[in-house]
């Protein structure tokens, strides 16, 4: 069985793919999939800690915080839709009308 | 830790959360309503029934609340806190909810949103924001903040007939959920290194210096982080003038105004309460934070153009000017509240004049189109100067107390540099408002259009304004009952 | 009634006055708003008498009338009370400001007959005097300091009233932002004050608190640098905004785009007057400064020096009283920068007499002749007596001729500057200078507007008239007060009781002046020479020999033989005075005025926030990557820092 550390480097990789992507693709739905990949290496985290500590407390974090990733990716996906009925564009660096 | 409690709901603790059952109540009510009418006027009319009386059972439980000596309760299995900074707070956002109800539902209307879905999404916004003062865990903190913030997403891009706000939602949708993300990686490495979530505890634990770990120092950073963004301080403050700018005006007010003050109750919460000893590990940094927020905000703001986006940049600088107060010791805190207290209103009473002027589909949207406002409207003009004035930190308006607080705390602790760099920022403030005043009491040619106010809305724009005039001439009364509440945070 | 119901009263009938115009005006008509701001001026003076008279009647050691009208901020360790204090130094303040204030108010319903802004006029025109008697009255510095953001709001609106006009309303932006930065430094001295006072234990900003604290801040010091000088610093760079002085002088010649009487009471006779009034009231704050002391005496006498010049070689009506008013301020700095205190607010009250006088003569005739060029005027005196006359006195009175009022007030700060335990014979020689210049400058202004053949066509010389006796019977009052106000400060070379002299004793540290009366009387003599010198030569050249300046273009569109028989006084004026102060006044707007103040993008502070503001809108492209991506930087700066440095600081 892997150390906790190795979930952990697990952990933070997958939040530094999460945060990569946002940074660098430039589709909006490539962007929603590496937001959820930040929140769940969170819940990794949350789940290696809780297992660290012996609690549960971390586990119920994790599932309060799934609700919560659900939530966020129904309302980003409304909002994709949306934009891409006005504008026939999901791409990120398209959406520049408001600056300055 | 220790054992589990069963069912950890002690007698009172209903009556501690009665501020957030009403507004959640509310909320399930403007559903009930559209789904229980048909006609139009039925619905309106039902939803602001509903929605006065949600805000002012919000405000009368709140007042219910017994203090008792003064000091912090833990209620519902310690997640929550029950005392007076939450009262503070919550007839704040009652308050909030009330003028929200009044003043935009002429630009609710304006902007083809129908008033019971608005309200809806907003109330259950509002509950986020009653969450935010009482979060006693870093869990609660971060559920808070995702109910506030995730109406607000979809708020933004409701508006069927604007040209900017689906691109506004989703910035503020994308930037925001990436911040949520940050706050709670953050949470986890915070809970990773001391096994505890609860502030209490956290603080214990900080404070007694042995858990200087690396986890607890990059979670402390990334947590604040993630508050900064919610509370638009640079550099985490980009998607405030784009969003602000895009977003129907009514759902600005709510940016500016609602959670504004929500992400100041969570971070004055978490910086100064049980918390405070980790303020010292981040407080030059703070320092930075406070330093450039006041810098970008007011000069972003000088050559806006567009009365939204202008707002917004100040709102920077006032998240900056009130961050500062956290510099300092607890006064410096209590000026914190204080200034939120005053911004609020300020901006509430801003927002509220803004939204109505325009007519038909057009809102009012860059400083010259208010050009001659005060020759066709004196009074809402006298009522717009009056909030500017104040946001100006201008006497006799709460606006220059609020600031007076703020830096004489700041240099009675030594942060000289930063007050006097407070000082001179807040004079290229006084330049950009005075453009609207400018514009609205010394030009002519402009022709702007007032739409109809009702009395009431008369009303509460003259309360705003009064409240702001009262907090500059009088601001002893707030003043203590500021200063206890931030004796109880701790 | 009491004193203090007097008090609050003479702060109260004010700001009723501009409250009723201001809200019921557009109801009650144009014509009522001027009698009702007159009447509310009125009562006000009448009040303020009442609550002198009360004063007097109190024990000199305890001579205060102290009315609290409530706690304004209470932060348990820092309270300030609203509240007004009479003491000897603001009574006489009270006075002049509501006493000229009534008779300027009365000109104004002349001046203003045909203006149909005269409700909001009238409305500004009494919230201006309700925030001047809040800074003079209030009893600590953030009381004065509402008073004093209070009065340059109403002069930016005043100056500005005739917005319709591009360049007025510039000129009201201009002064409202170069007060701004004098305001800045206001702040910031009564800061450091808070602090400094809140350190050893007393966070009072009252005056009297204060004073009765100074010797526990004496010894704080800010890196080396003691905090009182740092505060008085401070507070007097403050003063020169609002007092117009080197460098923050810029804004007063363009603030006369204002309507005449505004100038007369704002720009001359009371808000301009602040910086001096805050400096004597501060006295026991600047004592302890002996370097800030003398910084405000040079100022002062530099910046009346270089005024007086520039007021040589104007020719626009307004602008000459504009730059003798920057002149005569500078008099008062040198005053109370050598610690004469007393002379200092002595030549604050006969100059708003005859400054109020001057600029209200040159309303009248404006009002009449309808140019402010004064090169367009000449032989006014035959069809205005009554202006001519007074301005007569006025001119006479500033010039420092005996007996009017400026020479006794401008020879006692002369004598002060020469004998005085901190002047010197440099400073006095600067004001002895300026002295004469003065009388040079007034007696040209005087000569090129009343005598003489006129300059005006016939038509335009026949529609010239008196103006009505609203706005000559303030002129004969104000006349009378400048030719006997000098009565109430003898100098004591005299044996005569110094009646100013006495009646502020208990406000200020006492003032000794060693040399004996023969000195005073010999210096007296000297300045009265100068002033007769000034004058007879200028009346000589533009009286006796006619000579108008050239236009500005420098093309002779006069008539020739006006231009021929010039003996090179312009040309003397150009090489000697005009070019120097040019490149000095080129210098100064360079540095602080600039395009800067003008059109505000620029300069150093707008400048910068300027670059700032382009940076920050620039870097705000839209693309939310690039947002995300300062996002993230700002948390690894965070994390970097932490644990790079993730010591405790101490928090303080």
């Amino acid at each position: 069985m892997p150390a906790p550390l190795e979930y952990l480097a697990v952990s933070c990789i997958l939040f530094g793919i999460g945060i990569a992507g946002v940074l660098t693709r430039r589709n909006l739905l490539v962007i929603l999939m590496s937001i959820e990949l930040m929140l769940n290496s969170a819940n990794l985290a949350f789940l290696t800690f809780s297992r660290l500590h012996g609690q549960l407390h971390g586990q119920v974090i994790a599932i309060f915080v799934m609700t919560v990733a659900a939530a966020e990716a129904a309302i980003g996906l409304a909002i994709v839709v949306a934009l891409f009925r006005q504008t026939g564009s999901v791409r990120i660096d398209e959406a520049t009308r408001l600056r300055g | 830790m220790g054992t589990p409690i069963p069912l950890p709901i002690m007698p009172g603790d209903l009556t501690a959360i009665g501020p957030l059952l009403a507004v959640v109540i509310a909320a399930a009510g403007f559903l009930a309503v559209d789904m229980a009418f048909t006609r139009e006027e039925l619905k309106n009319r039902w939803t602001f029934i509903i929605g006065i009386i949600g805000a002012a059972l919000a405000a009368v439980t709140a007042l219910m609340l017994d203090i008792g000596t003064g000091e912090s309760r833990l209620i519902l299995g310690e997640a929550l806190y029950a005392d007076l900074y939450t009262v503070f707070f919550d007839l704040l956002f009652a308050l909030l909810m009330g003028a929200s109800l009044v003043l935009s539902w002429t630009a609710v209307e304006r902007a083809r949103m129908k008033p019971v879905e608005f309200y809806s999404l907003a109330a259950f916004s509002f509950a986020g924001m009653f969450l935010t003062s009482r979060a006693a865990d870093l869990l609660s903190l971060f559920l808070a903040i995702e109910l506030l913030s995730m109406p607000l997403y979809v708020l933004a891009g409701f508006a069927t007939t604007s040209k900017t706000g689906r691109e506004a939602a989703l910035k503020y949708f994308v930037l925001g959920s990436v911040a949520s993300a940050i706050l709670l990686f953050g949470i986890a490495l915070m809970y990773g290194g001391t096994g505890s979530i609860d502030y209490v505890e956290l603080g214990a634990q900080v404070s007694s210096g042995g858990r200087d770990s690396p986890l607890v120092l990059a979670g402390l950073a990334l947590i604040l982080a993630g508050l900064a963004f919610k509370v638009g301080a640079v550099p985490f403050h980009m998607w405030t003038p784009d969003v602000y700018e895009g977003s129907p005006t009514a759902v600005t007010a709510l940016m500016a105004t609602g959670v504004k003050a929500a992400g100041l109750a969570a971070a004055i919460r978490f910086l100064a309460g049980p918390m405070a000893a980790a303020l010292s590990y981040v407080s030059v940094m703070l320092w930075w934070i406070v330093a450039l927020s006041m810098v970008v905000g007011n000069a972003g703001a000088m050559l806006q153009s567009n009365v939204k986006r202008l707002l917004a940049y100040s709102s920077i600088a006032h998240a900056g000017y009130i961050l500062m107060g956290l510099l300092g010791d607890s006064l410096g805190t209590a000026a914190a509240v204080y200034y939120t207290a005053v911004y609020v209103l300020s901006v509430a009473g801003a927002f509220g004049v803004v939204q109505y002027f325009g007519d038909g589909d057009r809102e009012l949207e860059t400083v010259d189109d208010f050009n001659g406002a005060a020759k066709r409207h004196p009074w809402i003009s006298l009522l717009f100067t009056i909030f500017l004035l104040s946001l100006a930190g201008i006497p006799p308006t709460g606006g220059f107390v609020a600031k007076f607080f703020v830096f004489g705390s700041a240099i009675q602790t030594g942060h000289i540099g930063l007050a006097l760099l407070g000082v001179l920022t807040s004079v290229i403030g006084i330049y950009y408002y005075l453009r609207l005043v400018i514009a609205m009491w010394m030009k002519d040619e402009g022709r702007p259009v007032l739409a109809e106010l009702s009395p009431t809305s008369w009303v509460v724009l003259g309360l705003l304004a009064a409240s702001v005039l009262a907090l500059g001439c009088m601001p002893g009364w707030l003043w203590l009952i500021v200063q206890s509440a931030v004796v109880s945070l701790v | 009634m009491t004193g203090e119901t007097l008090l609050a009263l003479v702060v109260g009938f004010p700001l009723l006055g501009a409250v009723f115009n201001g809200f019921f005006g557009r109801f009650h008509g144009r014509r009522l708003a001027g009698y009702l701001a007159c009447g509310a001026m009125a009562m006000a003076f009448l009040s303020a008498l009442g609550a002198v008279k009360d004063l007097a009647g109190l024990d000199p050691q305890v001579r205060t009338i102290h009315k609290h009208l409530y706690t304004w901020i209470d932060a348990s360790t820092f309270k300030v009370d609203m509240a007004l204090t009479l003491d000897p130094l603001s009574a006489v303040m009270i006075l002049v400001v509501t006493g000229v204030g009534f008779l300027i108010h009365v000109y104004s319903i002349g001046y203003m007959a045909h203006d149909d802004g005269r409700v909001r006029y009238f409305t500004y025109l009494n919230l201006f005097v309700f925030f001047m008697l809040m800074l003079v009255l209030g009893s600590s510095l953030p009381v004065m300091f509402l008073g004093w953001e209070g009065v340059g709001l109403c002069s930016y609106l005043l100056i500005g009233f005739w917005f319709d006009d591009i360049a007025k309303a510039v000129a009201g932006k201009k002064a409202f932002l170069v007060n701004r930065i004098g305001d800045m430094f206001f702040v910031l001295g009564m800061f450091l004050l808070f602090w400094t006072y809140h350190a050893v234990g007393s966070g009072s900003l009252a005056f009297a608190d204060m004073q009765a604290n100074a010797e526990l801040i004496q010894a704080a010091k800010i890196g080396g640098v003691a905090v009182t000088s740092l505060a008085a610093f401070c507070l007097f760079l403050g003063a020169t905004g609002k007092s117009a002085q080197i460098p923050l002088f810029v804004w007063l010649p363009d603030a006369m785009a204002g309507p005449t009487p505004v100038s007369a009471l704002i720009h001359a006779a009371t808000m301009v007057t602040a910086g001096v009034y805050m400096v004597a009231r501060m006295n026991f704050l600047f004592e302890m400064s002996p370097g800030v002391m003398s910084l405000v005496a040079w100022v002062g006498a530099l910046t009346a020096l270089f005024a007086a010049t520039i007021g040589m070689a104007a020719t626009d009506i307004k602008k000459v009283l504009a730059y003798s008013t920057i002149s005569q301020l500078g008099y008062m700095f040198v005053a109370v920068g050598v610690g004469s205190y007393v002379a200092g607010i002595f030549h604050l009250v006969t100059h708003a007499f005859f400054k109020g006088l001057l600029f209200l003569g040159a309303g009248s005739v404006i009002h009449g002749v309808t140019t402010q060029d004064i090169r367009q005027m000449g032989g006014v005196r035959h069809k205005m007596p009554w202006t001519f006359w007074t301005f007569l006195v006025g001119t006479w009175a500033i010039a420092g001729l005996p007996p009017f009022a400026g020479f006794f007030s401008k020879d006692e700060i002369l004598f002060h500057a020469y004998a005085g335990p901190h002047g010197s014979v440099p400073l006095w020689f600067i004001g002895y200078l300026t002295g004469a210049m003065t009388a040079f400058y007034m007696f040209r202004l005087f000569a090129l507007v009343f005598l003489g053949k006129t300059r005006m066509s016939k038509k335009e010389y026949g529609k010239v008239h008196e103006s009505p006796a609203t706005m000559t019977v303030p002129l004969a009052i104000l006349a009378g007060l400048s030719a006997i106000g000098g009565l109430m400060g003898l100098p004591h070379a005299f044996h005569m009781p110094h009646l100013l002299g006495d009646w502020l004793a208990p406000v200020f540290p006492e003032f000794h002046v060693a040399a004996g009366a023969g000195t005073e009387l010999g210096l007296m003599a000297a300045s009265v020479a100068a002033a007769i010198a000034g004058s007879l030569l200028a009346l000589y050249f533009y009286f006796k020999k006619g000579y108008v300046p050239v236009p500005d273009n420098g093309k002779a569109s006069l008539p020739a033989s006006v231009a021929r028989d010039k003996f090179y006084i312009d040309e003397v004026y150009d090489g000697l005075v005009v070019m120097p102060m040019k490149a000095i006044a080129r210098f100064l707007s360079a540095t602080v005025d600039a395009a800067g103040v003008d059109r505000v993008a620029s300069g150093w502070l707008p400048g910068l926030a300027g670059w700032i503001s382009k940076g920050v809108t620039a870097l705000q492209n839209g693309n939310t990557q690039r947002y995300a991506m300062a996002l993230f930087a700002g948390a690894v700066a965070l994390i970097v820092y932490v644990s790079l440095f993730g010591v405790r600081v101490p928090l303080a």
